[in-house]
């Protein structure tokens, strides 16, 4: 058995990194960047690859000279802190980075749970801070939270694009809503029932699960035998999955299905029962990558953390291009420490990496999206603008 | 001829020997106390804000393990409901501060009533049989409840995503507490509240009526010991003082999630207890500082951190089930009689 | 139709539960030990179950062969643990909890959080009269009865068997009769592990399979000693299917999202109403 130290890829990056600081230190002084991240617990399937984007882009601008800011050469340098999936240690080790006054910018965290608690604990701090959980859009545009951005989509800006798109590509008349019972899947269904109407879909029921079922047969009965072409569902690929393998077992019921999150991965392994399958990937669609710019990416991150792709690294992709905006934007204003002048910079914007990157002047994230489709078998993707 | 006894002077007690090993061994535990003053005093008179921090973190662990060891340590009996106490005065508080618009100060006593009420109503039953594993099912199970209820009671509790919490205690007698050292008062406030229950407890009737039931129920009821009475008391104590660190855990957290309430909280509590000595008044606090200072060091074994933790508490309940204070204590009470 | 078919399901779902219990209940009747790091057996059979069958070897030697490493596992731990903790029973509840950490732990190191499924033996459904069956499922229940009827067998007429239930009454009376009481122990823990592995392996074959799998089928397995009367293997094993079919009922009449609370609440009015369970195999001694 493959003992594998799943923050094996970040050590040997941060140890590569610590060497390349070592060496460099003679000439070139360190902007610290921080990180919270939930590297351990549930959340880590989200967060891990997220933070490896972050230590990729950071390798990336240090190996090809760092950062210039007004004829000083900086490289960068990330301390990291382990959010365990859990509230308390979110803000412990968003304190935790914050006692040190060298670091000025945070990325991290993807859930809402932890983030919200974190992004509290530095929001009363003048921290620029990159996140990435739903929960964040509520925070932004208030006052007080013109350092944070969140590098992530929003509800409402997807759903314009996916809702459409998949209703045309399934072809469906009649569906049901089926979500874990939290916040976040209230607001997914205010946004998406309205704009499912509109597409000329009928949503007649919307169940609501406890979040750690195992056994979805219950809920599923209330589904079967009721005409149903089709369900929403979400909100990660560990639900889904096992929502759409137990649908098969039981049979009578829809086989199609919209999926609000994560990878094609659930219907890739139930592909006997499922008839036709969409989902959003909030960053880039990694498994039937066309674009030269994202096979790039992922030869390098293999070179980097010695790992393959798997259904959730596109998460990786979520700071991955704002590390370099905020590079970037650290070179035009002309400092490393002036947050507000370096938040307004990268607001400004717009940034074509491997995702086109911008924000509005609230913080959030404007950037196409790829949704994943599985029809008859055959598994495509679809970029969508984000406007 | 009649007998004349004599009786022999006794000899002169020897004073000597063991008289300086008794003044000293009766000064260490002042010099615990004073010990526990400095700590204490660290974190105000410094000006680093993680140390505050992890001051504040650390004074409300330690005051759960001093409440807790009341019913555990003290009385015997493994109550798993306590985390679940700590979130109630948490939500209840939150709740009555921000719906109700009441004084903080005002919403503690209301909160650590409702505990008390609901322990009372849980506790009885529980308590009336002998043998830990009644209650400790019981508790647990009523433990997960509450916490089933927090996370699907949106309207009331915001649901599994949890509470932001943003309000500050008002100041009371001119001592403001919305500030992060104020904070961290309030939570050493708590911390010596749990301690002068305890230390009231250890000395009164009532503290050595639970040790007696501690050790032998059966006994105790001979003794005319009201053991059914004891117990219940000492569990809606620990219960309420778990209640009202839980007020102070919300304005200091920002954020209340329905997870505090959790059996592994209270597993984490029972670990730090164990570790420390449990049915002692350092234990409970050296236990929270092992605890809390373990991860801090062993930074590098961070993914590990929690095996570390299980494995030190399968090590010390095997080979030291009176935990380090227990132990210290004994060491303690045997040099004082001039042994080891 | 509904009713039937959500009836099977609580029977497939409560004799998980029961499987899971038979370890709990014993163990505490022999030892008096309530082991909360019971429910990692379950969680680290699963674990087994998936690598044997992602290598290739199919999912009834899966099943053998996680059964043998879970009872072994089993044995080691009251080899180097639980054997200490015999006269205190709360040492041994606590030891278990820190078990309960290292194991979880290791576990969340070693295979990563990421959930994990694997291909069950009897995909998809099938057809019986009206009624459309998930052929897994009935498989499982299957499996189910027929490990709960092996295990009540063995204790019923196999002389280690009839060991144990002697122990359960009486521990002394037991030894005095000639009664290796260490053995007996070291059965009871390699029996009720490899039971608990094998409800993994059943587990693993229909749901997700993940490090923290194991905390609510333990806090099930607790329900239904309690319900069942602790020491109590018939107990256990009524108790589970009356759970499951209430959890089932529960979740699919009336609200899904609360499912956990029915047995939790069934539980606690058992306790106060019926303190020595359905079976009470103990005399609990009021005072």
């Amino acid at each position: 058995m493959d003992f594998r130290l799943y923050s094996s890829g970040s050590r040997n990056a941060a140890i590569a990194l610590g060497g390349l600081l070592l060496a460099a230190s003679c000439f070139a002084q360190t902007i610290k960047l921080g990180m919270v991240n939930s590297l351990t617990g549930p959340h880590s399937s989200f967060d891990l690859p997220a933070s490896e984007g972050v230590l990729m882009a950071v390798d990336e601008i240090n190996k090809r000279g760092g950062v210039t800011v007004k004829g000083k050469k900086y490289i960068l340098g990330v301390v990291s802190e382990d959010a365990q999936s859990k509230p308390e240690f979110a803000v412990s080790g968003a304190q935790r980075l914050l006692r040190d006054d060298d670091i000025k910018v945070v990325f991290g965290i993807l859930t809402s749970g932890p983030g919200m608690a974190a992004a509290t604990a530095l929001g009363k701090a003048e921290v620029l801070y990159f996140g990435g959980f739903t929960l964040m859009d509520t925070l932004l545009g208030k006052p007080g939270a013109e350092l944070m951005l969140r590098t992530l989509n929003n509800d409402a800006t997807v759903a314009k694009s996916f809702i459409p798109t998949s209703v045309t590509e399934l072809g469906v008349k009649k569906i049901g809503v089926m979500l874990p019972n939290e916040d976040v899947s209230r607001s997914i269904v205010a946004i998406y029932k309205p704009l499912l109407e509109a597409s000329g879909v009928q949503v007649t029921m919307v169940e609501y699960f406890q979040p750690d079922t195992q056994d979805f047969a219950p809920v599923l009965r209330k589904f079967q035998n009721q005409g149903l072409d089709g369900m929403l569902t979400g909100t990660n690929d560990a639900l889904v999955e096992a929502i759409l393998r137990q649908a098969t077992e039981l049979g009578g019921l829809p086989r199609k299905f919209m999926y609000r999150g994560g990878s094609g991965a659930p219907a890739l392994k139930n592909a006997k029962g499922v008839d036709g399958f969409t989902w959003q990937i909030l960053t880039r669609d990694l498994d039937n990558a066309s674009d030269a710019k994202v096979k790039g990416w992922i030869d390098a991150y293999k070179a980097f953390t010695k790992k393959d792709v798997s259904p959730n690294t596109y998460w990786a992709l979520t700071f991955y291009d704002t590390v370099f905006m905020m590079a970037k934007a650290m070179e035009e204003v002309g400092s490393t420490t002036d947050v507000k002048a370096i938040a307004a910079k990268v607001k400004e914007m717009k940034y074509d990496g491997v995702r086109t990157m911008r924000f509005d002047k609230d913080g959030r994230a404007q950037s196409d999206i790829d949704i994943g489709m599985l029809k008859a078998g055959k598994v495509s993707s679809v970029r969508a603008s984000a406007m | 001829m009649s007998a004349v006894v004599e009786t022999q002077a006794p000899p002169p007690a020897p004073r000597a020997a063991t008289s300086w090993r008794h003044r000293v061994s009766t000064v260490i535990p002042w010099a615990g106390w004073l010990c526990l003053a400095v700590l204490l005093v660290i974190p105000a008179a410094g000006s680093s804000r993680y140390i505050v921090y992890l001051g504040t973190l650390i004074a409300l662990q330690a005051a759960l393990a001093t409440s807790l060891n009341i019913v555990m340590g003290y009385a015997g009996q493994f109550a798993m409901s306590h985390a679940a106490f700590y979130g109630f005065g948490a939500y209840a508080s939150a709740l009555l501060v921000t719906s109700v618009g009441l004084n903080f100060w005002v919403a503690v006593p209301l909160a650590m009533l409702g505990a008390g009420m609901v322990a009372a109503l849980v506790g009885y039953p529980a308590l009336r049989y002998t043998g830990g594993v009644h209650l400790a099912l019981i508790t647990f199970a009523f433990g997960e409840l509450a916490r089933l209820v927090a996370a699907n009671w949106h309207s009331l509790t915001g649901g599994p995503m949890g509470m932001r919490v943003m309000y500050a205690p008002a100041p009371l007698f001119g001592f403001g507490f919305s500030s992060a050292k104020g904070l961290y008062w309030l939570a050493v406030g708590m911390l010596l509240v749990c301690l002068l229950v305890t230390v009231v407890i250890q000395r009164s009737r009532f503290g050595r009526g639970l040790v007696a039931v501690r050790e032998d129920e059966t006994l105790a009821s001979f003794l005319g010991i009201n053991v059914v009475g004891y117990k219940v008391a000492a569990y809606v104590i620990s219960s309420m003082l778990a209640a009202m660190i839980g007020c102070a855990y919300a304005p200091i957290m920002n954020f209340i999630s329905p997870d505090l309430l959790s059996a592994h909280e209270t597993i984490s509590l029972i670990g730090v207890l164990i570790l420390g000595g449990i049915g002692t008044v350092a234990g409970p606090i050296l236990g929270t500082i092992v605890f809390f200072g373990i991860p801090e060091m062993l930074r590098v074994a961070r993914v590990y951190r929690l095996v570390v933790l299980g494995i030190v508490i399968v090590v010390v309940v095997l080979f030291m089930p009176k935990g380090l204070a227990g132990v210290a204590r004994d060491r303690l009470a045997r040099w004082r009689r001039g042994l080891a | 139709m509904d009713l039937i078919q959500t009836l099977l399901d609580g029977l497939m779902v409560g004799g998980l539960y029961a499987t899971v219990a038979i370890g709990i209940t014993l163990v505490f009747g022999i030892m008096g030990i309530l082991n909360f790091a019971h429910g990692q057996m379950l969680m680290l059979g699963a674990y087994t179950a998936f690598f044997v069958v992602t290598a290739g070897l199919g999912f009834w030697p899966a099943l053998l062969i996680a059964m043998i490493a879970m009872g072994a596992l089993g044995l080691l731990l009251e080899r180097i643990v639980f054997r200490f903790t015999l006269t205190d029973h709360m040492q041994g509840l606590t030891a278990s909890l820190g078990l309960i950490m290292v194991i979880e732990n290791l576990a969340a190191a070693a295979f990563t959080p990421d959930h994990r499924t694997f291909e069950p033996p009897l995909p998809g459904s099938f057809q019986l009269g009206p009624l459309t069956l998930s052929s897994q499922r009935m498989l499982v229940l299957a499996l189910v009865v027929v490990l709960v009827v092996a295990c009540y067998l063995f204790l019923q007429k196999t002389r280690i068997g009839k060991a144990i239930r002697a122990m359960g009454q009486n521990r002394t009376g037991a030894a005095l009769v000639g009664i290796q009481t260490s053995q007996v122990t070291a059965v009871v823990f390699v029996l009720g592990s490899a039971m608990a592995g094998a409800a993994g392996v059943l587990y693993g074959s229909l749901f997700a399979i993940t490090p923290y799998m194991a905390a609510a089928p333990l806090m099930k397995g607790f329900i239904l000693t309690v319900l069942g009367g602790l020491g109590s293997v018939p107990g256990a094993v009524l108790a589970g299917f009356l759970l499951g079919v209430a959890e089932s009922l529960g979740s699919r009449y009336l609200s899904a999202s609360f499912r956990d609370g029915y047995g939790f609440i069934l539980m606690i009015i058992a306790l106060l109403y019926f303190p020595r369970g359905l079976f009470g195999a103990r005399g609990k001694v009021r005072v």
